[in-house]
C-alpha cells in the first residue's frame, strides 16, 4: 500500500497495467503450450475510466438488467462497443463496488457484541436514509455514526478498482472469476491518493488461481501520467513565487513595518506583574497596595503606574486563600550614559502592604514585603513573598490593633528593605518587633527593549543569552559615548566655520 | 512589525462551588496590537465532570497578532458562569491573565473572582441565585481602578499556552 499527495488535478493520473499468464513451472509441458498462445495484455487507465469486463458486456446488453440511468448509460455504451476477449475491466466509484476485508471490519469469525451492536446501528442507519448534517450544534448520536461509517477519520474517498477477469468458458458460458489488481483511492479536499497494492517497481504480482489447472499470473502496475513540461514547470514556480510574494506584501500593508523604539541610549524596561494569590493572614478581606521605588538612573513615563491597589478580596477556605489575580504593566526606562561602567546598576525594588478591611470598615495592617525586580534580565519569575508585620510593644497596641485597627502604623514602607536614609555601615534592625505573617505569590514578565540590541551582530546571539544587562549595555555603550564624541566634533566645527564665515 | 502566535486551550476550571460552567474569553491588548488571523473572543461548552469538581473544558485558542510596540502586551480576560438547572446563567468569576513574553509552552493558572455583595444581596443569592455583576467590565482591566472592588475568592480557570515570537529581535527587544 503507497499513499501520495499531489497538488495536481487526479485526472492526469494515468495507470499502465500489463497482465500475462506465465507457465506454472511445476506444471507438465503440455499445459505451457496452451499458455503460450496468451501474449500480455497491455492496458492504459485513465482516472475513473469505465472499461467493460466480458461478464459486464454481456450483463448491459440484455436491456431487460438496465433499470437505473447508470444501467441504461452502460447499456448505451456496450452496444457500441467492439467485442474483444480483454481481461482487464475497471469499476469505477459509481459501481459501489465494495469488499468486504477493506477497511477495518475484520474478517475473523469471531462476531462481539460490541460487533452487533455497531451493525445494528449501520443497518439501522441505513433503513432512516441517514445524511449528516453539517451544522454548527453538537449531535452525539450523528457523531458516532459518522465516525462509525468513516473510521479512519474524515476522508471522502472515491474508489476504483482495475480488475481482471481471468474466467474460463464452461461450455458456452463463461464462468466469471473476477480478481482485483489494483484499488485506487482519492479524496478531493486532501488531494491525497491510496494506490493498493502500490506500483511495481522491479518484481511483478502474481496471482495464483487453484482450478483443475493451476494459473498463474503476473501482472504490473506502472504510473503512466504524462509529465509536466519543463517550461509549464517554470512558469508554475514562478506564478507560485509572485503569488506568495504579493501574499507577503498584503500582509505587510495590514501590519506595517514600524515599531516602536526607544530612544538612544535608553533602555526600556517592560514589567507584566502579576499578583496572583495571597494566603494565611490573620484577617479575611484582604487587599493588597504596591508602590515600586525608583532608585536614581531610572524613569518612569506614567508614574502613575508605579503605585496601586488590588481590589478587597474575601476567601471562605481554610487558610484564608485569596485569589487577587491582578495583573499590570509597567514601563522603565534606564538611561545608559555611563561610558566607563563604572558604577554598578541600581535596581528598582516593588514593596507590598497587606491590608485587611473588616465589615464595620477596621483597616488592619496584615504584612509588608519587597522584592527587588528583576530587570537584569528578561524572562519569567515566580516569587512567593513571605511577609511580616511590624508589632510595636506592650498590650495597649494589641487592643488598638483589635478595637479600631492599625493601618499604616509605620512611617516608611522602605524600611523593609534597606531604608531610604541610610548611609552607615551596617543595617541594624535590632529593637523593632515584628511578626511572620502570611505570604502573597506574584508573577513578573520582563522584557527588555534597547536600539543596542538592535546594533548587535546577531551571530553572538548564542552566547548572549548568558550575559547580563551590564556587560551587553557597558560594550555598546563605549560604542555610543565614541559616537557621541564624533557628533559633538562635528557640531563644533560646524559652529567654526560659521564664526570663521561672519568674520 | 513584531508578530506572536498564541496557540493553547482553555484546560480545565477547579474550585467553583458548583458544576455546570461555561467560560466566556476574549484577547485584551494596546491600541498598537492588530489580530492578523484567528478568533479573539469565544465561549466553551457547559461543563460538568463527573468524578471530580474540575471542569474541563478543553476549548482551543489560535490566534495570531502583529504589533508596533510592546505596550499592552496581549492578556486573557475571561468571565465564568454557572448554568443552573432552570437554565439561568449565574455569573461565578472574572479572570485577567497576561500571556507569556517569552516563547514556549506554559501551563498558566488564571485565579478569578466575583463581585461579594452585602449581607442582604448574599441572602437572596442564597437563595435565590443570580448575585452582584459588574456593570462595567472594563474594571478589571484598569488597575487604578479595581480598588473600589469588594470581591470573594472562586476558582482556578487553567490555560495551556504555547507562545511564538517573531521578528522581535530585529527591534531590539530581548525576551529571554
Amino acid at each position: 500500500m503507497a499513499i501520495y499527495r499531489s497538488s495536481d488535478d487526479i485526472n492526469n493520473l494515468r495507470i499502465r497495467v500489463k497482465i500475462r499468464e506465465v507457465p506454472d513451472e511445476s506444471a507438465h509441458d503440455e499445459a505451457k503450450e496452451v499458455n503460450e498462445d496468451i501474449d500480455g495484455e497491455t492496458k492504459m487507465i485513465d482516472w475513473q475510466q469505465k472499461i467493460y469486463g466480458k461478464f459486464e458486456r454481456e450483463f448491459y446488453k440484455d436491456k431487460k438488467n438496465c433499470v437505473t440511468d447508470l444501467e441504461k448509460r452502460y447499456h448505451q455504451d456496450v452496444v457500441n462497443l467492439i467485442q474483444n476477449d480483454d481481461v482487464l475491466f475497471t469499476y469505477v466509484n459509481e459501481d459501489e463496488f465494495s469488499l468486504v476485508a477493506e477497511g477495518c471490519v475484520s474478517n475473523s469469525k469471531i462476531i462481539t457484541e460490541l460487533h452487533k451492536q455497531v451493525n445494528n446501528v449501520l443497518f439501522m442507519e441505513d433503513e432512516q436514509e441517514f445524511v449528516f448534517k453539517n451544522t454548527d450544534v453538537f449531535d452525539f448520536k450523528e457523531s458516532l455514526i459518522h465516525s462509525l461509517k468513516n473510521p479512519f477519520g474524515s476522508y471522502n474517498f472515491e474508489t476504483m478498482h482495475i480488475m481482471a477477469d481471468l474466467g474460463e468458458y464452461v461450455g458456452d458460458t463463461w464462468l466469471k472469476a473476477e480478481y482485483i489488481l489494483c484499488t485506487i483511492k482519492y479524496d478531493r479536499t486532501q488531494k491525497l491518493f491510496i494506490v493498493f497494492p502500490d506500483f511495481t517497481s522491479f518484481e511483478p504480482y502474481y496471482i495464483q488461481i487453484q482450478g483443475d489447472v493451476r494459473r498463474i499470473f503476473q501482472y504490473y502496475i506502472e504510473n503512466a501520467s504524462e509529465t509536466v513540461p519543463i517550461d509549464a514547470l517554470l512558469k508554475e514556480n514562478e506564478i507560485v513565487n509572485k503569488i506568495a510574494a504579493y501574499q507577503a506584501k498584503l500582509k505587510l500593508q495590514k501590519t506595517g513595518i514600524n515599531f516602536d523604539l526607544p530612544s538612544k541610549n535608553k533602555l526600556n524596561v517592560y514589567l507584566f506583574i502579576e499578583l496572583l494569590t495571597a494566603r494565611k493572614f490573620e484577617y479575611n478581606d484582604i487587599y493588597v497596595q504596591y508602590f515600586i521605588d525608583l532608585p536614581k538612573d531610572w524613569f518612569c513615563k506614567d508614574p502613575s503606574t508605579l503605585k496601586g491597589t488590588t481590589q478587597t478580596s474575601h476567601s471562605s477556605s481554610d487558610d484564608n486563600l485569596s485569589y487577587l489575580g491582578f495583573p499590570f504593566e509597567i514601563c522603565l526606562e534606564y538611561n545608559i550614559q555611563d561610558p566607563a561602567g563604572t558604577h554598578l546598576i541600581k535596581t528598582p525594588c516593588i514593596y507590598f502592604e497587606v491590608i485587611s478591611k473588616d465589615s464595620w470598615d477596621r483597616f488592619r495592617t496584615e504584612g509588608l514585603t519587597y522584592t527587588i525586580l528583576p530587570v537584569a534580565r528578561p524572562g519569567s519569575y515566580r516569587y512567593n513573598l513571605h511577609c511580616l508585620r511590624i508589632c510595636p510593644k506592650g498590650p495597649y497596641s494589641n487592643l488598638r490593633r483589635f478595637f479600631i485597627g492599625d493601618c499604616s502604623s509605620y512611617n516608611d514602607i522602605t524600611w523593609t528593605s534597606v531604608p531610604e536614609q541610610f548611609d552607615s555601615k551596617v543595617i541594624n534592625k535590632y529593637g523593632t518587633d515584628t511578626v511572620g505573617t502570611g505570604e502573597i505569590s506574584i508573577h513578573i514578565n520582563v522584557v527588555h527593549q534597547s536600539q543596542n540590541f538592535m546594533a548587535d551582530t546577531r551571530d553572538e546571539a548564542s552566547c548572549k543569552h548568558d550575559k547580563f544587562i551590564l556587560e551587553n549595555l557597558n560594550k555598546s555603550s563605549l560604542i555610543k559615548s565614541i559616537e557621541q564624541v564624533v557628533e559633538a566634533f562635528k557640531i563644533a566645527k560646524r559652529k567654526m566655520i560659521e564664526v570663521r564665515k561672519n568674520v | 512589525m513584531a508578530e506572536i502566535h498564541i496557540i493553547g486551550q482553555i484546560l480545565s476550571g477547579k474550585g467553583f462551588p458548583k458544576q455546570n460552567l461555561f467560560c466566556k474569553w476574549s484577547f485584551q491588548y494596546g491600541n498598537n496590537w492588530k489580530v492578523i488571523s484567528g478568533r479573539k473572543e469565544g465561549q466553551t461548552q457547559v461543563e460538568s465532570s463527573e468524578f471530580d469538581d474540575n471542569c474541563k473544558w478543553c476549548f482551543p485558542i489560535d490566534i495570531h497578532f502583529a504589533t508596533r510596540g510592546i505596550q499592552g502586551w496581549p492578556k486573557i480576560y475571561i468571565q465564568v458562569y454557572h448554568l443552573d438547572w432552570l437554565g439561568r446563567s449565574q455569573l461565578f468569576g472574572y479572570g485577567f491573565l497576561t500571556i507569556p513574553t517569552s516563547p514556549g509552552n506554559y501551563v498558566l493558572d488564571c485565579f478569578t473572582w466575583r463581585p461579594f455583595g452585602s449581607l442582604r444581596e448574599r441572602f437572596i443569592q442564597f437563595f435565590m441565585g443570580g448575585g452582584p455583576q459588574l456593570k462595567y467590565p472594563d474594571l478589571v482591566f484598569s488597575a487604578s481602578d479595581r480598588y473600589k472592588l469588594n470581591t470573594e475568592t472562586m476558582g482556578i480557570v487553567t490555560f495551556e499556552i504555547n507562545v511564538i515570537l517573531r521578528n522581535f529581535q530585529k527591534f531590539g527587544v530581548e525576551y529571554m
